[in-house]
């Protein structure tokens, strides 16, 4: 706990926004990986050597150049929204912020459960800070549990001055008691209880999650943009995390904070963003209070062919990004903008990662049908393909995993060498693009990509038909929405049957091509 | 329902000062004595009136209105009211409700709850509802509309991902059952035999006069051929360089002539010489006569004596000088003489020579008529042109292919290229279907022929139809069509054949399961009584009862054992055989299941020869690993009588391990054990796969080469070392079908009969070394290399004859005594037995050459006189010999 207290002090020195940093000792693993490689090649047999000229390794190249030039692109657009598109909007906002111009109020709604003290109030420090550094009154709508509620009290009644003149104070609290352990719901509430203490027009509304603290200049530098650009809905900002746990899961976080950095900018381009994450977003208050809104983040659901209409329980970050994208609303990505989110991880954290990935996977599979089924006069041509590219993107990435097991059966340990080789160069290079955002080098990120590819895509096989399984770790009394009153068993079988369908048809049509079986006719 | 769980409560927490519950927000008016005010704060009990004039008598109630602004009119009502409390500083008045009429409480209350809950707000100091429900929050959904829509749409959804896993269940399956009943073919191709016409001349082509199809007979004008200026000029330059070199030949053979005939004139002169010679001879005897004769003497010699005498010895020393003289010309003359005689042989040559110069130049000039400009080239066969050269003026070199023809009557067939795993699943006569996109049917095809090529693959027709062949494919196969195509198919189609594996039951993916299991469990138990060996365990899969036995093509290619040695094998199965009252198959069985558990000792050299120390521990190490030798060769002869794959699998396991570890150098004694590795690959060959194939072939090869880069010694050139020499490169040329080599050392064989076996058959070592040790051990391989070459069989008996009557008359001890070589007085020395000087032979020795020679001698073994020297252990320790002398017999 002490190490928790003594990074929350210095958050508000946290940096505002990534830099690239070079290390002596980043550079000198880069050549320790490059030299294994070049061993790998000197030592590596005739046989081994021939087999680059199988035509498996075609099919490799030829995913391999599909799905490394889809990053490229993405790396392209991100380098144009970085230099180009993002520096001009910036410029506006600074000049906008130079006039007597602000926002007439600020509201937040945040709904915690269970959160650490020390977290909590850093939170509430931060959106303090902010909100005196524009020098506008917020309005917190918090739903939580009666400590937190509690601490919040304490906290308000200790840094929040009175207003003077019987004027309400600059900052203050409507707490709303959770009455269902569901964050939808508790979100609802809270949009509720704002709705009809009548909000006002074009203020942001901030959903923000009770472990996300604000950098400094937050607020400064995103709420300008809702001004700036009137059809501007949402917005959301950079992440990083504060860890505390195994290193290994501190990396896995920080390669995929600085992968989402590097498609969030591609996306921004096209003026959406594929998530307007839980843990700070921010909204023009019109949509985002109406009853329609209000009624399906609370309730939010989808029809599927099989297990018939199940409610959403987690990803609420994700009904609020589909109900935007379905009323075409813009969306941007503020870059130079950081939330800090603190993790606290007890253990190995392998069980941990594995529930927050089935929860990500299951969010992101159970909106983008949805999304995707908007087509390209609601969602824009390269959004769309993005979320269809999605969902290519589960079965490519098993591809050269189940090729390399049946090239190894069908040509020998010779393969493993090659594959090795393949897998060392081709990760590099995506690595590379990445380090540029995870602001240094790295060397786990080639290994971890490639762990995470295989991981994540046998994860979205099994949750692509079992859509209504889901659970949340990070909050206790995981559930899932599936009730055992039903008798679900058609359902569980058929789901059981097309995944092995799936799967076994991806590993025929690789052993046809790979001639371990051959075609029938 | 309690407030507890009303659905939104509400409550202001913005300043600690404030109370920390405080509802019913929305600021009800209140009309007293006519004033209307208004209530900030209220609830079902007290309100609170701001501004309010004055005080009121506690005691007393009064008259209010109560009006609630709500949408856009007034909801009121009266009702009684009492003070409690008024601050005259603030103007407020903090009152009681008192009697309101039940009717008038519940609206009341109603708005109460309402605002409790959210479902009215204050906007404006007037009361409205919310747009939104706010019903207590609930994680129910709504009901589908269409529910039976929806299970329709699951009906379709779950029967149509039915219908695709079954379509690909049935697809795998059926690709399962080609992959283990079919053989598919992609390197097939339509052939036919062809005729290549080449140009014999060269120029530019003036005219073609075929074209790809015509049918032709022959003689029949293909081509009419322009030479060009420059094939004219080069032509013509040549000829000139040519008749420039036989001008200056012809000049050269007449300056030669002319020099032949100036060496005639020679002799004249020299004869002239003679004569000269002659007459200066003449005149010196008159001189002498005349100087030495008193008759002649004048008066003045007389007086001077000395003087006339002086002279006299001048002439006389003249007349010897010109005798001489006339002796040194005459035999000049007689060499002259022979000289001109050679000098004519050789101008008449040198004439014969002239002469065809002559003739050349004459016929070179013939050449270049100008009427050569034009050839026409005329077929050689009749047949239809599958190809021909169609650009016109395109220059033709010599040699180059005008057209390829098709001969009249000749039949098409299909090539095929396959792999020699593939082989071995297929004999001749085997049927097959050949399908390809360009024909509709299927046509029925038999194999004709296999060809197995060992390391080379040379596609026939490969330039003409430019076919693409994988390198692993190096049988061919031929096929032809058992009923002719209706239509006559491209040359060089490539087309899909399709071959079944097995026949009968097993060519069913039924049939071939339950054969695989049953495959498997027979290799974990087979009993003695199994007659059927698996064949091949690297080509798992096919088990029909006829590819049961090795393929038909490796049965009668045994190299080191006879013709008939697999039908004795096969025979020898079903019947028990007892040699020398030893049950042989048995003990085979036995030796070799003890063999079993042994792992292979190979190693990367061998020493054994020449050491002298019988403890040495290099010695023992290759002793021990030789033993893999003799183990292999008694494994792969117990599995071809057992069936047996456990014998198999070993043998064939230390076979490889030693192809892979050991380095050959050819030593003659030291590599002489390896023979048990050589009988093993002959026996087993057909059982092993390519690569297995491939890898004992190379190293059989490269023991050949270092066994012929051997260089041997005076004394080992032509003693047992130059036999054991010969043995294993006998053997070794024919496993390797190097005919070349085996002629050749067959020749140094012969030779080393003369050398090695003497009159009587006494072998060059006994003499060398006076002790039969080195007979017998000089007669084993004598005794292998008459297996393989017959024909010396009778000098081989000889030698064996004398070793018997030498046994036979005690003339076994005393051994070494007169020995040459001080090595085996070292061995004696170093603790070696045998070589004791002085020591006995231990007639036991023989019993291998027992064995072999009646193998050798196709004699009775159990009748031979030589057996009462043998024993049990020395017999059982030569099973793999007694074993091959039963097979061998007819």
């Amino acid at each position: 706990m002490e190490t928790v207290k003594q990074r929350l002090i210095d958050y508000a020195r946290l940096p505002t926004e990534r830099r690239f940093e070079w290390r002596a000792i980043d550079l000198f693993n880069l050549v320790i990986y490059l030299s294994c490689l070049g061993l790998l090649f000197a030592f590596m047999s005739s046989k081994s050597v021939d087999l680059f000229e199988h035509r498996m390794i075609v099919l490799f190249a030829a995913i391999g150049i599909w799905r490394y030039s889809w990053w490229f692109i993405n790396f392209v657009r991100a380098l144009i929204y970085e230099f180009v598109v993002f520096p001009r909007l910036r410029k506006e906002a600074n000049e906008l912020q130079k006039t007597a111009w602000k926002p007439p109020h600020i509201y937040f709604v945040i709904a915690c459960y269970k959160e650490n003290k020390e977290t909590l109030e850093e939170l509430l420090r931060a959106m303090i800070r902010e909100c005196d550094n524009i020098k506008v009154s917020a309005t917190l709508f918090l739903s939580g549990d009666y400590k937190s509620e509690i601490i919040v009290r304490d906290f308000v009644r200790k840094n929040v001055k009175k207003g003077r003149h019987n004027q309400p104070p600059k900052f203050q609290v409507v707490a709303i008691r959770q009455t269902l352990p569901d964050k939808r719901i508790a979100l609802g509430q809270c949009l509720r209880s704002l709705s009809r203490h009548g909000v006002i027009d074009d203020s942001p509304v901030i959903l923000m999650d009770s472990d996300a603290i604000m950098s400094q200049g937050v607020l400064k530098k995103c709420v300008p943009f809702f001004h700036l650009n009137p059809k501007l809905h949402a917005l959301t900002t950079d992440e990083q995390a504060i860890f505390n746990g195994p290193k290994w899961m501190s990396e896995m976080t920080e390669l995929r904070f600085a992968q989402r950095h590097l498609m969030m900018q591609s996306h921004a381009l096209s003026k959406r963003v594929l998530t307007l994450t839980g843990r700070l977003s921010m909204f023009r208050s019109q949509i985002i209070t109406t009853p329609e809104f209000i009624n399906r983040l609370e309730n939010d659901y989808i029809d599927h062919w099989l297990w018939g209409r199940f409610r959403f329980l987690s990803g609420d970050d994700k009904s609020t990004w589909f109900l935007l994208l379905k009323r075409q609303a813009e969306m941007l990505y503020v870059r130079d903008t950081m939330v800090y989110t603190v993790e606290h991880i007890e253990g190995n954290g392998f069980s941990r990662t594995l529930q927050n990935l089935l929860r990500w996977s299951g969010n992101m599979l159970r909106n983008n049908g949805r999304a995707i089924d908007l087509g390209t006069k609601t969602v824009p041509p390269f959004i769309w393909w993005c979320l269809f590219d999605q969902r290519l993107v589960i079965w490519t990435s098993l591809v050269s995993p189940i090729a390399a097991v049946l090239m190894t059966l069908h040509t020998g340990f010779a393969f493993i060498p090659v594959y090795l080789a393949w897998l060392g160069i081709s990760r590099l290079g995506l690595s590379l693009i990445i380090y540029h955002y995870a602001g240094r080098i790295h060397l786990s990120f080639p290994f971890l990509i490639y762990i995470l590819q295989i991981i994540n895509a046998l994860i979205k096989v099994y949750i692509l038909f079992r859509l209504p399984r889901q659970k949340w770790a990070n909050r206790t009394g995981a559930k899932t929405s599936l009730s055992s009153e039903k008798n679900l068993w058609f359902e569980h079988a058929m789901a059981n049957y097309l995944t092995i369908l799936s799967l076994s048809s991806l590993v025929l049509v690789l052993a046809f091509y790979t001639g371990v079986m051959t075609l029938p006719f | 329902m309690s407030k507890k769980h009303l659905s939104s409560e509400v409550f202001y927490w913005d300043a600690p000062s404030r109370m920390l519950h405080k509802r019913d927000l929305f600021p009800l008016q209140v009309e007293i004595a006519g004033q209307t005010f208004v209530i900030p704060k209220w609830n079902m009990k007290y309100f609170k009136v701001e501004n309010f004039p004055k005080h009121l008598h506690s005691d007393e109630p009064f008259q209010a209105k109560l009006i609630i602004r709500f949408r856009n009119f007034n909801v009121q009502f009266e009702t009684e009211a009492m003070q409690i409390h008024y601050n005259a500083n603030k103007k407020e008045l903090v009152a009681r409700f008192e009697n309101i009429p039940e009717e008038h409480r519940e609206l009341l209350h109603y708005f109460s709850e309402a605002l409790e809950t959210g479902d009215m707000v204050n906007i404006d100091n007037v009361l409205r509802r919310v747009d939104m429900p706010v019903d207590p929050p609930s994680t129910q959904l709504d009901e589908v509309e269409n529910k039976k829509l929806f299970h329709i749409k699951r009906f379709l959804f779950s029967t149509a991902y039915v219908l695709i896993g079954a379509t690909i269940v049935a697809f795998s399956l059926s690709s399962l059952q080609k992959k283990l009943t079919e053989i598919e073919i992609t390197s097939a191709f339509v052939s036919t035999p062809v005729v290549t016409l080449q140009s014999p001349h060269q120029g530019s082509i003036k005219e073609v006069l075929i074209s790809k199809g015509n049918t032709i007979r022959q003689g029949q004008p293909l081509l009419s051929l322009e030479k060009s200026d420059d094939s004219l000029q080069i032509t013509s330059y040549r000829k000139v360089t040519e008749n420039q070199k036989l001008e200056v030949q012809q000049a050269l053979f007449k300056a030669e002539i002319d020099k032949k005939n100036n060496n005639s004139n020679a002799l004249a002169i020299q004869q002239r010489k003679v004569d000269a010679a002659n007459a200066s001879l003449s005149s010196s005897l008159i001189a002498q006569q005349v100087k030495c004769n008193a008759q002649y003497a004048s008066d003045t010699d007389r007086r001077n004596p000395h003087k006339r005498n002086a002279e006299c010895n001048a002439a006389t020393d003249k007349v010897t000088s010109a005798q001489i003289r006339v002796s040194l010309e005459k035999d000049l003359l007689a060499l002259s003489r022979e000289k001109r005689s050679r000098n004519n042989r050789s101008l008449k040559a040198l004439k014969t020579k002239l002469n065809k110069v002559q003739e050349d130049m004459q016929s070179s000039v013939g050449l270049l008529n100008p009427e050569d400009n034009k050839k026409t080239i005329l077929s050689k066969v009749s047949g239809k042109v599958i190809s021909v050269l169609n650009e016109y003026h395109q220059y033709l070199t010599r040699g180059q292919t005008i057209a390829i023809i098709q001969p009249a009557n000749s039949q098409q067939y299909i090539d095929a290229y396959i792999t020699q795993e593939q082989a071995i699943e297929l004999k001749k006569g085997d049927k097959a279907t050949v399908t390809s996109p360009t024909f509709r049917n299927r046509l029925a095809v038999v194999i004709e022929q296999i060809e197995y090529t060992v390391n080379t693959f040379n596609p026939s027709n490969k330039e003409l139809f430019n076919w693409s062949v994988p390198k692993e494919n190096t049988v061919k196969l031929k096929l032809t069509f058992i009923k002719k195509p209706f239509t006559e198919l491209p040359l060089g189609l490539p087309v899909t054949l399709k071959i079944k594996k097995g026949r009968g039951d097993e060519s069913t993916l039924l049939g071939k399961v339950s054969s695989f299991f049953s495959k498997k469990e027979a290799s974990l138990n087979l009993s003695e009584n199994d007659t059927n060996p698996l064949f091949g365990l690297a080509f798992a899969g096919d088990i029909s009862q006829e590819s049961k036995s090795a393929p038909t093509y490796c049965k009668t290619k045994f190299r080191l054992f006879p013709k008939d040695f697999t039908q004795s094998l096969q025979s020898t199965t079903k019947s028990s055989n007892k040699v020398l009252k030893l049950a042989w198959k048995k003990h085979l069985l036995k030796k070799a299941d003890k063999s079993l558990d042994k792992k292979s000792k190979a190693l990367a050299s061998l020493n054994s020869s020449g050491i002298t120390d019988s403890k040495s521990e290099a010695l023992k190490t290759t002793r021990i690993a030789l033993r893999d030798a003799d183990i292999t060769s008694l494994l792969s002869l117990s599995f071809l009588l057992s069936n047996d794959q456990k014998y198999l699998i070993k043998a064939k396991e230390i076979l490889l391990e030693w192809a892979k570890t050991y380095q050959p150098n050819g030593h003659p004694i030291n590599e002489s054990r390896l023979e048990g590795f050589l009988w093993s690959y002959d026996l087993l060959r057909c059982y092993l796969n390519w690569d297995e194939q491939k890898t004992v072939n190379l190293w059989l090869k490269a023991l050949q080469k270092s066994k012929h880069q051997w260089k041997f010694g005076p004394s080992s050139s032509v003693n047992n070392l130059k036999t054991h020499q010969l043995k294993i490169l006998l053997m070794l040329d024919r496993l390797l079908d190097d005919k070349t080599a085996l002629k050749s050392d067959q020749e140094t064989l012969q030779v080393h009969l003369i050398n090695n076996l003497l009159e009587g058959g006494v072998s060059f070592d006994y003499i060398e070394r006076d002790a039969l040790h080195y007979h017998v051990y000089n007669l084993e391989p004598w005794l292998e290399i008459g297996l393989l070459e017959p024909q010396y069989k009778e000098s081989i008996n000889e030698a064996y004859d004398f070793l018997i009557k030498q046994i036979q008359n005690d003339n076994i001890h005393n051994q070494f005594s007169q020995s040459k070589q001080k090595f085996d007085k070292k061995r004696a020395e170093g603790g070696f037995e045998y070589a004791k000087t002085g020591g006995s032979f231990k007639p036991e020795r023989i019993t291998r050459s027992v064995i072999v020679h009646s193998t050798l001698n196709q004699t009775n073994l159990d009748q031979d006189p030589a057996t009462q020297y043998l024993n049990k252990k020395n017999i059982k320790k030569n099973i793999f010999f007694l074993a091959r002398d039963s097979l061998w017999k007819p």
